[in-house]
């Protein structure tokens, strides 16, 4: 075996041997940082991360203190039009209202990102109990749960999130958190189904394993084979799923707020979460031909950010599954 | 093969129950109903909500008004005073809209004639073929293309761009477009002039299938490229068969099966993709009805267009399923 792995190639064969020493974890982590386009995506999303949790303190100004006569300026940089002075305490310019965009951006950036992490708990929860049970139960309970599955997967999932949200929008729930609190929950009811049946097949397989048949045999009690042998080793899976749909609820918060069923417009100066890239984008597109930069600038910043989601997530799956290395 | 696709079509009726089922309850348990969306706007006086009530069956029990909506009911004429035979969505009647009062049915609304322009239906349609299109015929090539020039320029300027655009959405895309090519350049104008059949489809179609491209565009390449490792292949080539022989009629024969299957799921895409995508350029098809309807609550519209999404949803993948049976003939459906 050794023999055989060291002609295929050197610096591989030398890792191979050493393999045993590294455990799965430490061995991914050093694929990881080997992969550029993933580094890159780490760093900007780390980035993304620093300007949310710091936007307070990195906002020039306040993102909803509207400054009259200062409406719809455009970039400093953009000069070339007497009737539109650029205002240089506006680098990025400003919206139809007078509201700085520079700031406006690195708070919504928070919105952006807590609603890509936040429904994943709710996803995370239904997805990975429903997959446990499923694969594990099997017979007509597995049967019932993927027929479920199936049905909820077959909804058309924007139309259904809309009626969702449309429907409870205003009530309290809809209206908690500028709307954010329902906008997780109608993404999460729909989302769930693919990690149900990703957690379902990884049980299924590794329920014929022969570990789970000796923890069995050694009368290691269900709930313990369940959340000690099986749950870890579908873990690297999960993690792969949850960093590629990241930046499709991303996009639904945008999609969503554009349409006009998503977070509500804030006035309120002390509201940590004022406004979001979805609404921003909103707001862009109906002063599109007054004022392009109110779009392009969100767009620029949401294109990049889940991009780079895409980027950590391709470096993640080959990381954590070799076997996609060829 | 005949037992699968009836199996797969009756599969489609609970699927399609259960929707409306839901879509339904979720209209009548919330509060506030069509009738009093905007309280800026004059209120109708009790008496003729009381009326326009009866007249949307809104005064009978749940059970009554989901079957009368879904399959059908005995429904007395207003002017002969006689009970009539009425369908329901099932036989392709989705009631009157309840925006319009009741002037107008939902069926007349999406696929009926608006004075001498074509139904709304048909924009729609013809947006979601055109984007489907420009994404197999030029992703397929585009794969193809790669794969055959893995880790050359073409390659990665290729796997790049589409890595680039199967991430990203068509919302992004389109706001993209329209600022490049509308706005900034001045190219198209930004208010579209539907006579022209073909200036204003442009910037939709492209936004709208640039994602399913992008994808396409990888899943050809990844495919091909495992392909082209395989025995068969290099036999082939010993044979002594031109490059030409080897590629289309041995690898992309092979190497296609994966793309069909995903065409399925793309079809779910280009179908919830026309919502915002008709919003963004103005199209006046039926993703843009629809998100007017939500905004006025007309839940008549908005039941009817989830069960209409569910339906072509269950066609589009019931037919790749038989695509896929008829190209590969090792699959056999049970």
């Amino acid at each position: 075996m050794a023999t055989s792995a060291q002609t295929i190639g050197g610096a591989n064969a030398l890792d191979r041997s050493n393999q045993k020493s590294r455990s799965l974890w430490a061995d991914a982590m050093r694929r990881l940082t080997r992969n550029r386009a993933a580094m890159v995506g780490i760093i900007v999303v780390i980035l993304y991360i620093l300007v949310a949790l710091f936007a307070p303190l990195l906002a020039p100004k306040n993102p909803v203190e509207q400054t009259a006569r200062n409406s719809l300026r455009p970039p400093v940089w953009v000069t070339d039009n007497p009737q539109r002075v650029p205002n240089p305490e506006n680098i990025l310019g400003t919206d139809n209202n007078g509201r700085d965009i520079l700031s406006r951006l690195i708070f919504g950036t928070r919105v952006s990102l807590i609603v890509g992490v936040v429904p994943q708990l709710i996803i995370l929860a239904l997805g990975v109990s429903v997959g446990l049970v499923s694969g594990f139960a099997g017979g007509w309970l597995d049967n019932l749960l993927m027929r479920i599955t199936e049905i909820v997967a077959s909804f058309p999932d924007l139309l259904f999130i809309i009626t969702l949200t449309v429907a409870f929008r205003e009530t309290l729930f809809g209206k908690a958190f500028g709307g954010l609190l329902l906008i997780f929950t109608a993404v999460a009811i729909i989302s769930w189904t693919g990690m149900a049946r990703l957690v379902r097949g990884q049980v299924l397989s590794l329920k014929e394993k022969e570990y789970i048949e000796a923890a069995r045999a050694l009368g290691i009690p269900t709930w313990q084979i369940l959340f000690r042998h099986i749950l870890p080793n579908t873990l690297a899976p999960i993690i792969v799923s949850v960093s590629f749909s990241i930046p499709g609820l991303i996009i639904f918060e945008a999609i969503l707020t554009f349409l006009g069923v998503g977070m509500r417009p804030s006035v309120d100066p002390t509201n940590p979460l004022p406004t979001s890239l979805g609404q921003m984008m909103q707001e862009g597109f109906s002063n599109l031909s007054s004022g392009p930069w109110m779009l392009l600038f969100p767009v620029v910043l949401i294109s990049t950010l889940v991009i780079s989601f895409t980027f950590l997530g391709d470096g993640l799956r080959d990381a954590l599954d070799p076997r996609d290395n060829g | 093969m005949t037992a699968y696709i009836i199996r797969r079509i009756l599969w489609q009726i609970p699927v399609l129950l259960i929707v409306g089922l839901m879509t339904f309850a979720i209209a009548k348990i919330t509060p506030g109903g069509p009738f009093d969306t905007d309280p800026n706007r004059r209120q109708l006086s009790p008496a003729v909500e009381k009326i326009l009530k009866q007249k949307f069956g809104m005064d009978l029990p749940f059970w009554h008004q989901f079957t009368r909506y879904m399959f059908f009911d005995f429904v007395e004429n207003p002017k002969t005073g006689e009970t009539e035979f009425q369908w329901g969505a099932l036989g392709g009647n989705f009631g009157p809209t309840y925006s319009s009062r009741g002037s107008r049915t939902v069926q007349q609304e999406l696929f009926g004639d608006r004075s001498g322009k074509p139904s709304r239906f048909y924009y729609s349609a013809r947006l979601g073929l055109q984007a489907l299109l420009l994404a197999v015929v030029l992703g397929i090539p585009m794969g193809v293309l790669a794969a055959l020039h893995q880790n050359t320029i073409i390659d990665y300027v290729l796997l790049f761009g589409s890595t680039f655009f199967a991430s990203l959405s068509s919302l992004i895309v389109g706001f993209l477009l329209v600022i490049i090519f509308a706005v900034i350049l001045s190219w198209f104008t930004v208010i579209p002039d539907w006579s022209d059949p073909v200036q204003p489809w442009i910037l939709p179609t492209i936004a709208l299938g640039s994602i399913p491209l992008g994808f396409i565009t990888r899943l050809t390449r990844s495919s091909v490229l495992e392909v082209k490792r395989q025995d068969y292949i290099r036999t082939a080539q010993a044979k002594g068969l031109g490059d030409q022989v080897v590629i289309w009629r041995h690898m992309l024969k092979n190497a296609l099966l994966p793309v069909v299957t995903i065409l399925g799921p793309m079809a779910a895409g280009l179908l919830t993709g026309t919502l915002y995508i008709e919003i963004i350029f103005q199209v006046p098809g039926m993703g843009s009805l629809l998100v007017e309807a939500i905004g006025k609550r007309d839940y008549s519209m908005i039941t009817a267009g989830a069960l209409i999404f569910v339906f072509f949803l269950g066609v589009a993948n019931l037919l790749v399923d038989i695509a896929y049976g008829v190209i590969d003939p090792r699959i056999s459906y049970k």
